[in-house]
């Protein structure tokens, strides 16, 4: 079985990208197979933060359906508008309509339609790209825009990175996961062996993680949290370390506010590249020591790299 | 009767400023206007109460579907199985059927396929919806219960609250989750105007243009707010390429302002006063006005 990290935060722009590619690149240094997901399906940027790689292969993901009428025989009687429980169907000067985008093709219209005249057609979910980087493999899901079904992309997203390196041992999965708590994310952390949360040193952000946390309990999967940019708010990181002290997480590290960070990634080169010595770049450097200790002690790391 | 408008703040990327954006825009057009209406449609991090540092009031849940099977008339038949589509029913033919709730999307066609009508609905919490008012802003907040998926259901319902309100207003402020998906689409399709907030970097401008892709797909007016636009190693070019691509312009740029992080951290947002960041939103507010 692969060693499966998921990098999450609840509040988006906490620096999820730039961690989860700092472990792809530290990982990869140390020789383990490594393969970066970017399960951020609606904004997939990973890739980007590694400086790009080269495409390998793209895949076209058809599993969502979406409702159709046939209005030659429609009667109007809008029993589907009532039997619709997603919104997706409205009644468009006295005809019921599809609202693509909140269709999520599951039946119920096509039951209660006394005519028969709801059939479905197969559309794109979106796409798989695979890119090989310098790093190691990133596998990308990038979702059709204005879709539904984000958590089915990153299920099938996390299938295809699995089988990439032909399952070797020692192999590690990052998984730079979507902001928020909702149904990709939930995709996103099932069946990982750790967690980290990114979490700024600021009230909103820490709701967000307390909320995002609520969701790693219910897997009882261990976590770590990484304060980021901890010194533009000082005052708060004692809130935060008090939470993760009572919640039984690892805390794995703070990162200094550091323009290495933001020039490393507008430069699209990883931030270990750029400025290794930076004071953000050190700071990554001891987390990854950290977690790999807790990773060890939680028997879940047996070796170093190959 | 006047007629209310609809503003969207979006962006794609997290944390590009969408919220702050938002909450300073609908700040500053209560000095502009009767009364402003503020939705906080993040539905999967909902903190605009945080920022402006108001007490918020639950107002009600948002509920979905949930099947309840009167087992002792229940034929196993299995019909509710075959059809479920999240495969949240379970059973074989002669078993009787055990619902996974995390996977249920509510979608309720059990109820509809079940031959013997023993499929009753229940309703669960999948959400909560918030108020806070101070002076004439009013805010409407969606909130997804933990350990839910559907984070589209609770967006369309929220935005469909607000949108009720509508009349009673001048101005609609619609603050979206990041993203380019169907929450989006949801919280945008209401909007007469929309505000994408991006930052100048590769991953603001790559996550701009999708959702300008998804604007330009639903037909909204869109124009671009460049936030920390002179910040340390940030491309400014990038986003104002990006502009031209979707034939669109940079109308306003907030610059990367130590005065601004720290209004953000404190989150007491309602109170503050006459100073630099005041300024700066209502001027981005005028700007936004000349644009209707």
């Amino acid at each position: 079985m692969p060693l499966q990290i998921v990098v999450v935060s609840g509040k988006g722009g906490t620096g999820k990208t730039t961690l989860s590619s700092s472990l792809v690149y530290l990982f990869g240094a140390q020789k383990f197979p490594i393969v970066g997901i970017d399960a951020d399906v609606e904004a997939p940027d990973l890739i980007l933060a590694l400086g790009g790689g080269k495409l390998i292969n793209v895949e076209e993901i058809y599993e969502s359906s979406i409702a159709t009428i046939d209005y030659m025989r429609c009667t109007k009687c809008m029993e589907c508008i009532n039997a619709c429980q997603f919104r997706a169907i409205r009644n468009l000067k006295g005809y019921p309509d599809i609202i693509y985008e909140l269709c999520e093709g599951c039946g119920t219209c096509a039951i209660v339609c006394p005519e028969k005249v709801i059939s479905f057609k197969r559309i794109m979910t979106g796409r798989i790209e695979v890119y090989q980087t310098r790093y190691g493999y990133i596998v990308t899901g990038r979702l059709e825009l204005g879709r539904r079904n984000s958590g089915l992309l990153v299920d099938i997203v996390r299938n295809k990175a699995r089988t990439i390196l032909g399952n070797p041992d020692n192999q590690v999965l990052i998984i730079d996961a979507a902001p928020g708590i909702g149904c990709p994310v939930i995709s996103s952390i099932v069946g990982t062996d750790y967690a980290i949360i990114v979490s700024e040193p600021t009230e909103s952000s820490l709701n967000s993680a307390r909320r995002v946390f609520e969701l790693i309990k219910h897997f009882n999967i261990p976590t770590g949290l990484v304060i980021n940019k901890y010194d533009i708010n000082e005052s708060f990181v004692k809130i935060i370390e008090n939470w993760v002290g009572n919640n039984g997480i690892d805390l794995l590290g703070k990162i200094p506010f550091d323009r290495a960070v933001p020039e490393s990634y507008a430069s699209m080169i990883p931030l270990l590249e750029f400025a290794r010595n930076s004071s953000a770049g050190q700071a990554v450097l001891r987390i990854y020591e950290v977690l790999l200790e807790k990773l060890k002690a939680l028997g879940k790391l047996s070796k170093g790299g190959m | 009767m006047r007629r209310h408008v609809v503003i969207g703040v979006s962006g794609g990327k997290g944390g590009s400023g969408k919220s702050t954006v938002a909450v300073n825009l609908a700040i500053s057009l209560t000095r502009y206007a009767n009364r402003v209406l503020l939705v906080d449609s993040d539905v999967e991090s909902p903190v605009d109460h945080i920022l402006l540092g108001l007490e918020r009031m639950k107002i009600g849940d948002i509920e979905a579907f949930r099947p309840r099977i009167i087992e002792e008339k229940c034929i196993k038949c299995s019909r509710c199985v075959d059809n479920c589509p999240e495969h949240a029913l379970v059973g074989l033919p002669g078993q009787l059927p055990v619902l996974m709730g995390e996977l249920c999307s509510g979608c309720k066609v059990c109820f509809y396929v079940c031959p013997m009508k023993v499929i009753i609905e229940d309703r669960v919490s999948i959400g909560s919806l918030y108020e806070m008012v101070h002076e004439n802003l009013k805010v409407i907040q969606g909130e997804l219960n933990p350990g839910f998926r559907q984070y589209v259901n609770v967006t369309v319902d929220t935005i469909d609250v607000a949108m009720k309100l509508r009349d009673e207003f001048d101005y609609i402020v619609i603050d979206t989750a990041p993203g380019t998906g169907a929450s989006i689409y949801a919280a945008l399709s209401p909007a007469d105007l929309v505000l994408a907030v991006t930052e100048p970097t590769p991953l603001g401008a790559n996550d701009l243009s999708m959702l300008l892709g998804l604007m330009r797909k639903m037909e909204k007016k869109t124009y671009i707010v460049l936030n920390k636009a002179d910040m340390p190693g940030g491309k400014k070019d990038l986003i104002y390429d990006v502009a031209e691509r979707y034939n669109t312009s940079v109308i306003f740029e907030i610059p990367y302002s130590e005065q601004i992080m720290q209004v953000y951290f404190r989150g007491h947002m309602v109170k503050t006063g006459d100073d630099g960041v005041r300024k700066i939103f209502d001027d981005l507010a005028r700007k936004v006005l000349d644009f209707l």
